[in-house]
């Protein structure tokens, strides 16, 4: 929260710093470092501290450009490091000391051009021109200045067109082409009084008065000097206003008004000294020494002249010590020393010539430095080929290798989904093989049953038949021929009795086999049949046969289940009729808890279950029972009659 | 014109992995459809099998009437025969 308000803060003082006096900006922003904001704004604030404290004390401008620097660099805020390469640079630059400024301006042009910042780049661009012009480096000041120009065009900056315009122009001067530097300096002008630029009007005027100077119109150089310190006045641009009343110092010299000059240069070099502008200030000391010359007054020159030479030499402006020990020679030529003479003008000859030697072997190894640059760079290009062209092929190849793993890894995908594929089709043919196997096995089985039951059948059929025939047979003896003799008839009798009951014991079993599945209403119709059969051969007898309201229709047994229980019954019956003397038999079928309860009743003489011999009946009755897993119970007293239980399990 | 080698060498790895990766689909597929036909065919042999279990299991109860029933028919059978016999011997005594 308080970072956020610190930040609003600066953001006013910033904006409004415009309105403001730069003292009452200056003890904002400190305010502003002192509050301790981010490290963002911290920079910010020392930048624009730099900047503020150039035209006041540029000691106290490089402290803040350097703290500026320090901190962009630990944070690795590279937009505050390239500012405050800026910043340090400019402040470089109006010390007058050009290589340390152009190594600034290099490397913010460095920074800026890795942030790919074209506004800062351009303006970064029109400075460096600005050194070159001003170490006589015409070629490559212009070159810059187009550069910087070509940014702003196609930003559509006016301003700022207007004024690489005017620098281009002061090129042109300096390349001595003085109408070509007029006419772009008048129309520069037009532009500054459109946008309401007095700063750039000012500078114009001033350029337009030195380019009509040249021109040898001093008319209308004055006009214009006046003009533009008129309104360098009415808008307090120290250093503008300095810079012409130097030159308009110069021009009235050339008028031959000496004093007049002396005082325009005298206000030059106050303002400069208090801009602490040392080019400024070394070249008005030697205008000043030059004027007091011209009116002989050699003392106050000689001070001039030597103070000048003092700072041209402590700054090393060649060229203003090549004016200086110009200078120096006219003074002694007027003080009458040849040696002196002899001695300045010597100086001022190796001065000249080192210059200019000096120029052209910079130039040599400029040119030297740029074929080597170009064969590095070619050099690098090269490189940078072979390594793209090596990166392509591993790339390629990276790529093949890939394309082959994932080739091998098909192919096993595949070859595991053949075999899974083979393994499955295996087990399926192992497990249909099996399951046809028990299936023929059981088929072969089947056949041989049905062939049994076949043979049975045709047995079976024939032997009833010949049973029939039998019954017939007697029969007929019996009927057909008057037989007396008791016994015989007896005899014929008993085998007829035995034939008709084995008979029937073969239908019952043929009734059985025919019957796939045995139904409680299948089981007691042929009871029924049974007892109606019964009661014909005795005919004192009461039959009942009752079925439980609970027991399903759709209760079955087997041929053999049902076949076992209709023989329990058929016994039970037999031996009531037969043994038990029995007047009542009655036969109940129950269904109790899954459970079927045959309950067979009579009302016969019954027996003592503790003494009586189990015969053939109840020991076939027992073992039929078990046969079918049933529970088999008798019941039975002496003259009250017997009770037979068959129970069996069911599911329904 | 000369043949770039590597170019060649990726067009049939690519192609071999298209070819592949087809080859595997079908593969898979057709897994899928021999497991269907053989659960259909293993569930038709059960039923099968099932139902012959079935009739085996009624012919041996069919059998085991037929069994029982032998056993008391013949016996029964040749008494009623031996009682003819006896009585046709019987009979014949008797005439003589």
């Amino acid at each position: 929260m308080k970072r956020k308000l610190l930040s609003l803060t600066f953001l006013l003082v910033v904006s409004f710093c415009t309105s403001q006096d730069n003292s009452k900006i200056i003890d904002s922003l400190k305010k502003i470092i002192k509050s301790k904001p981010s490290d963002s704004l911290k920079i910010k604030a020392y930048g624009d501290l730099c900047w503020y404290y150039r035209t006041i004390s540029s000691d106290s401008a490089f402290k803040y450009g350097k703290l500026a620097l320090k901190l962009s660099k630990k944070n690795n805020n590279k937009v505050g490091e390239a500012q405050a390469y800026n910043d340090l640079g400019i402040l470089h630059y109006d010390l007058a000391d050009y290589n340390e400024a152009l190594q600034h301006y290099t490397a913010s042009l460095k920074i800026r051009n890795t942030l790919n910042d074209t506004l800062g780049l351009a303006a970064l661009y029109n400075k460096i021109g600005l050194v070159h012009q001003n170490t006589f480096k015409l070629d490559s000041a212009i070159f810059y200045a187009t550069k910087a120009l070509k940014i702003y065009e196609s930003k559509n900056n006016t301003r700022y067109v207007s004024y690489i315009k005017s620098n281009i122009a002061n090129i042109y001067r300096g390349l001595k082409q003085y109408k070509k530097a007029l006419e772009t300096h008048l129309e520069i002008a037009e532009a500054n009084k459109s946008t309401n630029d007095n700063l750039g009007l000012t500078r114009s005027y001033n350029n337009i008065a030195n380019a009509y100077l040249h021109l040898k119109d001093t008319i209308q150089s004055e006009v214009y000097y006046l003009k533009s310190i008129n309104i360098a006045k009415t808008y307090n641009y120290k250093k503008e206003l300095a810079t012409l009343y130097n030159n308009y110092g110069g021009l009235l010299r050339d008028m031959q008004e000496y004093n007049k000059s002396l005082n325009y240069n005298i206000e030059a070099l106050k303002i400069r000294e208090a801009l602490k502008d040392n080019y400024g200030i070394t070249s008005s000391t030697l205008r000043l020494a030059t004027l007091n010359i011209d009116l002989k007054r050699l003392n106050k020159a000689q001070n001039y002249l030597y103070s000048g030479l003092n700072l041209a030499e402590k700054y090393n402006l060649n060229e203003l010590k090549i004016d200086a020990y110009d200078k120096m020679v006219i003074y002694y030529t007027y003080r009458k020393n040849p040696d002196s003479v002899m001695h300045y003008r010597n100086l001022f000859k190796t001065l000249n010539n080192s210059i200019y030697n000096t120029r052209i072997t910079k130039e040599v190894a400029e040119i030297q430095e740029k074929y080597d640059t170009a064969q590095k760079e070619k050099e690098i290009q090269t490189q940078r080929a072979k390594i793209a062209e090596k990166e392509l092929n591993l790339n390629r190849k990276n790529t093949q290798i890939i394309g082959l793993v994932v080739l091998t890894l098909s192919l096993f995908v595949l070859g595991y989904l053949l075999y899974n594929q083979q393994k499955l089709k295996n087990r399926q043919l192992q497990k249909e093989n099996e399951l046809k196997q028990a299936l023929s096995k059981i088929e072969t089985h089947n056949k041989l049953q049905e062939q049994r039951l076949r043979i049975s059948r045709d047995l079976h059929d024939n032997i009833g038949a010949q049973l029939t025939f039998i019954i017939s047979s007697i029969e007929n003896l019996q009927y057909g021929f008057k037989i007396t003799n008791d016994k015989l008839k007896d005899k014929l009798t008993n085998i007829s009795a035995f034939t008709k009951e084995t008979i029937n014991e073969l239908r019952d079993t043929i009734w059985a086999m025919n019957k796939n599945q045995i139904t409680i209403d299948d089981l007691q119709a042929r009871i029924s049949n049974f007892i109606d059969k019964a009661n014909v051969s005795a005919t004192n007898l009461s039959f009942n046969i009752n079925l439980d309201k609970d027991i399903s229709k759709h209760l079955v047994f087997t041929s053999v289940k049902g076949m076992n229980i209709y023989r329990i019954i058929q016994e039970a019956v037999n031996n009531a009729i037969k043994h038990a003397k029995a007047s009542n038999i009655n036969v109940q079928i129950e269904n109790i808890k899954h459970k079927v309860i045959f309950k067979i009743k009579d009302d016969g003489k019954g027996f003592n279950i503790n003494n009586v011999d189990e015969g053939n009946g109840l020991i076939n009755m027992k073992k039929r029972a078990a046969d079918i897993e049933a529970e088999i119970v008798y019941k039975s007293e002496k003259e009250k009659g017997t009770k037979i239980i068959l129970t069996l399990n069911h599911d329904h | 014109m000369s043949i770039d080698s590597n170019l060649v060498f990726e067009i049939a790895i690519c192609l071999s992995i298209l070819g592949l990766l087809i080859y595997i689909i079908i593969t898979h597929r057709n897994t899928l459809i021999s497991k269907d036909e053989a659960y259909l065919i293993n569930k038709e042999l059960k039923i099968k099998l099932k139902l012959a279990e079935n009739k085996s299991e009624l012919l041996n109860q069919k059998n085991i009437l037929v069994e029982e029933i032998n056993e008391s028919i013949f016996s029964q059978f040749f008494k009623i025969i031996q009682q003819l016999l006896l009585l046709q011997k019987a009979i014949l005594e008797e005439h003589q």
